[in-house]
């Protein structure tokens, strides 16, 4: 293997070839065992190199920390106006609806002794809420929701144990 | 006659709880002019919304396939993509993305499942068939 050629595979390494010359890495570490060999290297001694950074341990990138609480910020603001109450009937909604949700209570537990209901599978937010499982101990998984869109995001990042990298990892979430 | 009309009906309930879905392995680059087909523009969209550093995404591999209830199916997208997808039944799925994890999730119509690992300018995308 040319020198060329083994810089070419760090640069695929760290995601940093165009779309069309990254597949064909893909292709290539896939068919010699050379290249694979040098790419395992490559990933062990980034590996190593990780574990002795002095960083603080964070469990997703500051980016992806950031885009969250930005669409959390927007979604709330959308469903704002509807909250909006002042004056009189903001204090009349405080009486009536204890009120309300009690006769409702009182109505539901009698219908339920009289009316068991039938077991149904869950569909509510918890139903969509991803339960995940790393294949490697030193793996995290990062997850994000998107229920306006019914999009769940689920990204696995290989992370040493003692000092997961602060810096966004090349293709990883932004 | 009445086999023409039982046939039918004993068909539908042979696939009932069947998941039809349709499984891509998209590449994303922030590259305009990269090579390759590009994506379902709704897909595109519900990609470009998720907190992903990239802002074009081209196919890389796709295949729609069924799974019965209660069985899986190992789905190869192309040279180092492999995923296993179990019909929990209730349209819930069991995503293995082979080397990264398992994820297990809710998948009804218009869901979208991503997901991908780092290392790799790639995501893999899960949903049903339409």
């Amino acid at each position: 293997m040319t020198l060329e050629e083994q810089l070419k595979l760090q640069a695929w390494l760290d995601g940093e070839l165009p779309p069309d010359q990254a597949v064909e890495m893909s292709a290539w570490v896939a068919r010699d065992p050379a290249a694979a060999d040098l790419v395992a290297e490559l990933r062990h001694t980034r590996r190593q190199l990780r574990s002795v950074e002095d960083a603080p341990a964070l469990p997703e990138t500051r980016e992806f920390y950031w885009s969250k609480i930005e669409r959390d910020i927007q979604g709330s603001a959308a469903r704002s106006p509807a909250q909006a109450e002042s004056g009189l009937l903001g204090k009349l909604r405080l009486l009536i609806l204890p009120t309300a949700a009690a006769v409702v209570l009182t109505v539901v537990i009698w219908a339920g002794h009289l009316y068991p209901a039938p077991v149904v599978p869950a569909k509510t937010a918890e139903a969509d809420t991803p339960a995940v499982e790393t294949a490697l101990a030193s793996m995290d998984a990062t997850t994000y929701r998107d229920a306006r869109e019914g999009t769940t995001l689920v990204w696995f990042t290989d992370t040493p144990r003692k000092a997961p990298p602060v810096t966004p990892a090349p293709g990883g979430p932004n | 006659m009445l086999l023409g009309l039982g046939l039918p009906g004993l068909t539908a309930r042979a696939a009932e709880g069947d998941l039809s879905l349709q499984a891509q392995w998209v590449l994303g680059s922030n590259d305009a002019a990269a090579n390759g087909k590009p994506v379902a523009p709704e897909i595109e969209g519900k990609l470009k919304k998720l907190p992903l550093k990239w802002q074009h995404y081209t196919l890389l591999g796709t295949q729609s396939f069924t799974v019965a209830k209660n069985d899986a199916k190992t789905v190869i997208l192309g040279a180092g993509c492999e995923i296993t997808v179990k019909n929990l039944g209730g349209e819930r799925v069991e995503l293995t993305l082979a080397g990264r994890g398992k994820i297990t999730q809710s998948l009804a119509k218009g869901q979208t499942l991503v997901t991908g690992g780092n290392e790799e300018n790639s995501v893999v995308v899960l949903r049903q068939a339409n």
